[in-house]
């Protein structure tokens, strides 16, 4: 072990990005001034309930925000460039190449119309443009091998409405890895499977660490999947960033609030089995009417009077941790 | 993929057989419609100042005289065997006169269509990327124009703007010689006048399902993966965006054929128009009954052909073929 990951460069360092979109009901303010490191080569888990501003969080990386986006600042630093800034043109050269994504539901990613192999070439095509397609289908007929997919080069010339959910998922995998990312964005990879299926991509994924060291974003609804999974988690509350830093340190000894509440309503192994299951009391606020001051206070506990004063800022705790709490 | 192709011969054989079944119905009806021909249909073929030992030779050399059961049997064993009947006028058989012809319409329907294809596609696919632009707003507002004016009227205009007016294009007929550039230059008026309201309708339909299908979630996945935006909508967006359009063609040959109807009598050109044209106005039963029959074998395989299509197009109705 050289430098640990946090004093070392990230791959990617946002900073300040606030995200909105225009509703029906005004503007909708999706992400508020998060900032946050992705160390090379990190698993970094992102959690939060639905409606958090994860998926846009991920997806402004790549800047594939959807069409009512009426604000985007702040900066998201890669390879010394602005992505924010850059042109369209020049995004999207990285798409393909340096970031790939894998989406959260495997039976609508997929085209329906065509074969597998030939959207594999064409995923494929960014990163090796001058290749030919007999070579990039020996390739994905690899990958797909590697990914777990049994009979892979024949497969290649099925539709997708011929696999299964968690083979279309593993077919997702196989075309983020072919793309050889710098970063792979995973949105929620296993929310629309099965349970069992959801343990069998789990451990793809972890079996899939010893080749790809490249870093990760892992977009999660459960915290179980983070402690299995990531190196590093940030907790998303309301489009505001409420926690960051190694997991085991965060799950260990949450400090934020919202994070010892969401680690509360987990389903763990030890949860007895006439146990009531926590909720956390209140809902999530509308992102077109945030409260003043901290946005988790009107379901917080603690809740005192700096925090419905104004916003608590990030603050580094030191190890590589930060939390946005007055109170701590 | 075993197990795909029986799949699909199955689907071409069911389809083929309703194909066949509809073909056998227009048969019997067209038939049925002989029987409502008011009067002695001989009398009325032969004209009012026949005498009637005329009418009678003639009833009884077309079979008309024998009863309706065994008329039907032998118009349905004649059918079969290519013989349409005799025109009433000329004397030639019926089926060689439609043989003549049908080339003429065929090429004029395929060039309208051709046209309207090639123009409509890209229209639709330019308006679906960028809905709300000019060009995306006048070429609504232009589809329904043409979509609403007649085919003839359209025909007509054309025929006085391009023909007579600026003289690029010659003005009635067909060239019969082998020149392939005189015979485009008079196909060029019939076909685009048939073909501009069909641009419009292909161009607004593909632009409504490549909306929808931009949308899903597949095309994030393209997009996440730097596939050029020209590939994304020319392949993958629109192979499953095509169905409705390709649907809506299919039953659109059959309101092309009778606008080719309008446009061959308006261009003066030879075909199944003109052909039943004329013989409608000289009561010429058989030419009559054998265009329709023509018409609608016509229609019925270019159906044939879009079903079997739809296979292609989206391979999990090959599937759906299985059960």
């Amino acid at each position: 072990m050289t430098a640990s990951p946090q004093e070392a460069e990230p791959l990617i360092a946002i900073r300040d990005l606030s995200v909105s979109f225009a509703t029906g009901a005004g503007p909708a303010d999706v992400l508020r001034n998060v900032s946050l490191d992705l160390g090379r080569g990190r698993v970094v888990g992102l959690v939060g309930e639905s409606g958090s501003g994860k998926s846009t969080l991920a997806s402004a990386i790549p800047r594939l925000l959807p069409r009512n986006l009426s604000r985007l600042e702040g900066s998201i630093r890669y390879g010394g460039r602005d992505l924010l800034a850059l042109p369209d043109r020049e995004l999207a050269a990285l798409r393909g190449t340096r970031f790939a994504m894998i989406f959260q539901d495997p039976m609508a990613a997929l085209n329906p119309v065509f074969r597998i192999g030939t959207q594999l070439v064409d995923l494929q095509r960014a990163k090796r443009p001058k290749d030919r397609r007999r070579a990039l289908l020996a390739r994905a007929a690899a990958m797909l091998a590697r990914v777990g997919i049994p009979d892979a080069e024949r497969r290649l010339s099925d539709y997708p409405h011929q696999f299964s959910g968690g083979m279309r998922q593993r077919i997702m995998i196989a075309a983020a890895l072919l793309a050889e990312p710098d970063l792979l964005i995973a949105d929620e990879p296993t929310t629309a499977l099965d349970p069992t299926i959801e343990g069998q991509i789990v451990a793809l994924i972890e079996e899939l660490r010893q080749d790809y060291r490249g870093t990760i974003l892992l977009i999660a609804h459960s915290l179980g999947l983070v402690s299995q999974l990531c190196d590093d988690v940030a907790v998303l509350y309301a489009g505001t960033l409420v926690e960051s830093g190694p997991a085991a340190a965060v799950l260990g000894d949450p400090r934020h609030p919202y994070t010892r509440a969401l680690l509360a309503c987990e389903i763990g192994p030890g949860v007895a089995r006439r146990a009531t299951l926590a909720s956390i009391p209140g809902e999530v606020p509308d992102a077109t009417r945030l409260p003043q001051g901290c946005v988790f206070a009107p379901r917080c506990p603690q809740a005192a009077e700096p925090c419905r004063a104004a916003v608590p800022p990030l603050r580094t705790l030191g190890s590589g941790r930060s939390v946005a709490c007055a109170l701590v | 993929m075993a197990g795909a192709l029986p799949v699909l011969l199955r689907h071409a054989g069911q389809r083929l057989a309703s194909t066949l079944l509809v073909l056998a119905g227009a048969v019997a009806l067209l038939f049925v419609l002989t029987l409502f021909i008011s009067g002695n249909p001989a009398q009325v073929l032969l004209g009012p100042r026949a005498t009637p030992e005329a009418v009678q030779a003639f009833a009884q050399a077309m079979g008309l005289d024998r009863p309706v059961h065994e008329r039907f049997a032998l118009f349905v064993w004649n059918v079969l065997h290519g013989d349409l009947g005799t025109d009433v006028v000329s004397g030639r058989p019926v089926a060689a006169l439609v043989v003549e012809v049908l080339p003429y319409t065929v090429t004029l329907t395929l060039s309208a269509i051709a046209i309207a294809v090639l123009f409509g596609v890209p229209l639709g696919c330019y308006a679906a990327t960028h809905p709300g632009s000019v060009l995306d707003r006048a070429a609504a507002a232009v589809s329904i124009g043409f979509i609403a004016i007649p085919n003839f009227v359209v025909a007509i205009l054309l025929l006085l703007v391009f023909s007579i007016w600026l003289d690029w294009f010659p003005v009635l007929g067909v060239s019969r010689s082998g020149d392939i550039g005189d015979q485009l230059a008079r196909l060029a008026l019939p076909a685009v006048s048939l073909a501009l309201g069909w641009i419009g309708y292909i161009a607004r339909l593909l632009r409504a399902s490549l909306l929808e299908v931009l949308g899903e979630p597949h095309i994030r996945t393209l997009r996440a993966y730097g596939v050029p935006d020209r590939t994304i909508v020319y392949k993958y967006a629109l192979k499953p965006a095509a169905t409705p359009t390709v649907a809506i063609l299919g039953l659109g040959v059959g309101r092309l054929l009778g606008g080719a109807i309008f446009a061959e009598i308006v261009f003066a050109r030879p075909g199944i128009g003109t052909l039943v044209y004329d013989a409608i106005s000289s009561r010429n039963y058989p030419v009559v009954q054998a265009c329709v029959l023509v018409v609608v074998a016509l229609f019925t395989l270019t159906n044939l052909a879009v079903d079997l299509s739809y296979a292609w197009l989206d391979p999990r109705i090959r599937r759906a073929g299985d059960r």
